[in-house]
Formats: structure tokens, sequence, C-alpha cells
């Protein structure tokens, strides 16, 4: 019945039929969220096979990557993960999620992000990791390299990166905590490339370091830790810098954002006012 | 070699659809890799442009008029007209899409593309379907293993209007 609705209705306005090429169509596409892209595979089957082609996703993935809001993303005891929006002074809170996998639910720890990719771990196991992509709500479970015997050793960081030679993500991981006598860093992923930051473990100073194309590039100084370095590091996780240099930690802990205003020089802890309504 | 910068102009003639036309300065049409090979490899002075509504031309030749005034200046006068240039039904929204799609106007056509996935990502399967005219191709059944398999992309407030 509806379907004959639907030939009147383009049998009268067929007149001024708009058709839209497949190229069009194609970039347009390229420019919808995630969740508009789920929907509209169903709209017919040759739009679900724009959308489902591997070439679609890696362009929506590019285009993504230039017009993506930034946004935290935040564990909570709960076992959800928050999504707050980076470029709202409130951060306020844009979705939330449980983790995919069930038996890591409770216990998936973020490592690092990159691109929209979460790395998480079990947070009781070194050898389980998962790589997650929370827009699609797909998640692929890492088969450790063999040469790598984690058994003995839990890394101290992990970051993942982009290598555009082999067109695929990249995970790091280091297992030692200290290196020469009294240096220690830790990997993350910042601006979409890697990023190391730490310092000597008893100065209030801690400095961050990022790969770009041509190398090792130092991003910041930060002079004026609230503790030293080796105290620091172990408690607050790098998760982000924003276009104006401004530097977001998180507390292993679960506790609040702090973030770190370079031309301030000051550290300032984010009060959440929805936190507590969503543990 | 840049000795004609200040001789006379080219003028070339574009026949929309409906066989009204418009005079132009052959400059601004080079905003358009289709018609700017038309121009420099024919060397014609009148253009058909058939598929084109008169309506939809008046709105490019605008606004090739207003992108050829840019200067950094004005920039954010620019904007202003852009934002002003998509503010017009969904429907007449895509004929420009179109148009512009087949005269190769890259900057705007990214615009458009963009202005178009902003006014649809809120809406329901079935006004999508109806802003492009497509009859669905799925099966009852397979439509509703679509919800199934992604239920957080069906819900929410989705907009059922086509404008």
């Amino acid at each position: 019945m509806s379907k004959k609705k639907v030939q009147t209705r383009l049998a009268i306005k067929g007149e001024i039929s708009i058709d839209v090429p497949t190229d069009t169509i194609f970039s347009i596409l390229t420019r919808l969220p995630v969740k508009s892209l789920l929907r509209f595979k169903s709209v017919s089957k040759p739009w679900n096979a724009i959308i489902s082609d591997d070439k679609f996703t890696k362009i929506h993935h590019h285009q993504t990557k230039a017009l993506g809001r930034n946004k935290l993303l935040v564990q909570r005891p709960s076992g959800y993960f928050n999504f707050r929006d980076l470029e709202n002074p409130q951060l306020i809170l844009m979705e939330k999620q449980l983790f995919p996998l069930k038996r890591l639910q409770q216990c998936a720890e973020i490592m690092c992000s990159c691109d929209g990719l979460v790395l998480v771990k079990d947070h009781k196991s070194y050898n389980e990791y998962v790589l997650w992509n929370p827009s699609t709500t797909k998640y692929r479970i890492l088969e450790l390299c063999p040469y790598l015997n984690l058994d003995n050793e839990c890394p101290i960081a992990c970051g993942l990166c982009y290598d555009s030679n082999l067109d695929d993500y990249k995970v790091i991981v280091i297992c030692k905590f200290f290196y020469g006598v009294k240096d220690i860093f830790v990997l993350t992923s910042l601006k979409g490339c890697l990023s190391l930051y730490g310092g000597t473990y008893y100065n209030e100073g801690l400095d961050i370091w990022i790969m770009e194309q041509d190398g090792w590039k130092l991003l910041m100084k930060i002079y004026n830790l609230p503790k030293i370095c080796i105290l620091f590091v172990r408690i607050m996780k790098l998760l982000w810098c924003s276009e104006n240099g401004e530097i977001f930690f998180h507390g292993q802990s679960m506790n609040q954002p702090v973030i770190y205003y370079p031309k301030q020089k000051q550290f300032v802890t984010v009060s959440l006012p929805d936190m507590s309504r969503d543990s | 070699m840049a000795s004609s910068t200040t001789g006379e102009k080219k003028i070339l003639t574009l026949k929309g659809g409906d066989n009204e036309e418009f005079i132009l300065e052959e400059s601004l049409v080079l905003q358009s890799e289709l018609l700017k090979n038309m121009v420099k490899e024919e060397r014609v002075s009148s253009i058909p442009l058939p598929s084109i509504k008169s309506k939809t031309l008046v709105k490019i030749i605008e606004y090739l008029k207003k992108h050829a005034e840019l200067t950094p200046s004005n920039k954010e006068e620019f904007k202003n007209f852009e934002k002003e240039f998509v503010n017009v039904v969904l429907e007449e929204l895509l004929d420009i899409t179109v148009a512009v799609n087949y005269l190769k106007i890259n900057g705007l056509l990214e615009f458009c593309c963009q202005a178009v996935a902003d006014r649809i990502k809120d809406k329901s399967v079935e006004a999508v379907r109806k802003i492009f005219r497509i009859e669905s191709d799925f099966t009852p059944e397979e439509e509703s293993e679509f919800r199934k398999e992604t239920p957080e992309a069906f819900e929410g407030d989705l907009d059922d209007t086509t404008n």
C-alpha cells in the first residue's frame, strides 16, 4: 500500500525531478556524522553500498578529521564512558556509552586515542588490548606481537599513531619506567602524533615531546607541576592538547580533569556540574 | 603577455534550461572548470545549459560575482553571503548543488555539500527518501534488521520534514 503511495507522489513531482548524481551523493555523505550514516544505510541499496564501501570509510575518516569536534573521553565508575565537548568551556556531556565488549565493561582502561580510535586495555591483564571506535561502536581485539613477552613486564604506556606508508595505525608500547638514572618518560598520542612526556623524577618540571614528520620536537616545558614529576605522571594522564596549547590531564583514579594553561602557566581543575549525576 | 589586462572584456552568454539568456563577463565563468574548458578549447561565445533551471543559474551567477570580488578585507561579508546563499528550501539547495557539481565549481561544491549534509543529518530515513526521491528497495524485514543492528542510530528526535 505504502509503495503505491510513493509511486503516485513520484509521478506528480516527476516533472521537477532532480537526479542527484552518485558523486554528489558521495560527497554529501562523506560530510555526515557516523550516527546519520548508520541510519541512512537503510535508505536504499545503492546508499548502503556507498556507505559500506571501504574507500568511502577512508575518505569519511579524513573528512571528519578535518572537521570533527574534539571530544574528551572520561571513564566513570559506573562503567560508562562519557564523551564531553572540548570546544565548549563547560565541557558539556555529549553522549555516554558502555564498552561494547561485556567482559571488559568494568575493567577497561583507556590507554590513549588517536583520530577517534581508542586503545583500551584490560587493567587486570598485561596482554589484552582492544582497539575501539566509539563512533561506530565497533571494536577489535589486538593480537600481540609474538616476540613481545608482556607476561612479566607491565607496559608503562602506549602510543597510537597513523603510519601513512602503511595506511594503518600502529600501537607502540614502552615497558621501562626509568630511562638513564633519573629520567622517566611516558608515551601517549597528541595531535594525531606519537608523544612523550616526562622529566627528571624529583623535579617539578615536565617536558612534552611530539613526533612530527621530521622528527621529535619539544612541544612544551611545564615548570611548576603541583607534585614532583614521578608522582605527577603516576597519577595524571596527559590526554589532549588544544589548538591554543592548553594541555588536558586526567587523574588515573577517575578524578576531575585538570587543564594547564601555558600562557598563565597555571593548572586549573575543571568541575563538571553533571559529573555526579552519571556515576 | 599581460598586455591585454585592461583591454576590452570578453562577454559570454549562458542559456538556462528555460531558454533565458544571461550575459556576463567571460572572466567570471572561469571559476567553473567545465565552462573554462569550453571557452578555452572551443572559443564559444554562447553556452547552452539545458539541464540547469534559470532560477538556479541566477543564484550561481550571483555567487560567481561575489566570489570574484572576494578580498582579504571583505572576508567576513563573504562568509555572511555564503550563509544566506544556502539559506533556501532544501529542494532548491539540491538543485544548486547538482548544477554546481555539473559545472565543476569546486569551492562552492564543497560548501553546498556541507550545507546539504548539515540539513539532513537529523532527518529520518523516510524524509531522506522523499528529499532525494528514492524508493526503498529493501524489504520490511531487511529494514528492521538495520534498526536491530544499530538501534542508537534511530533513537532521538528525528526530523520528518523535507525542507
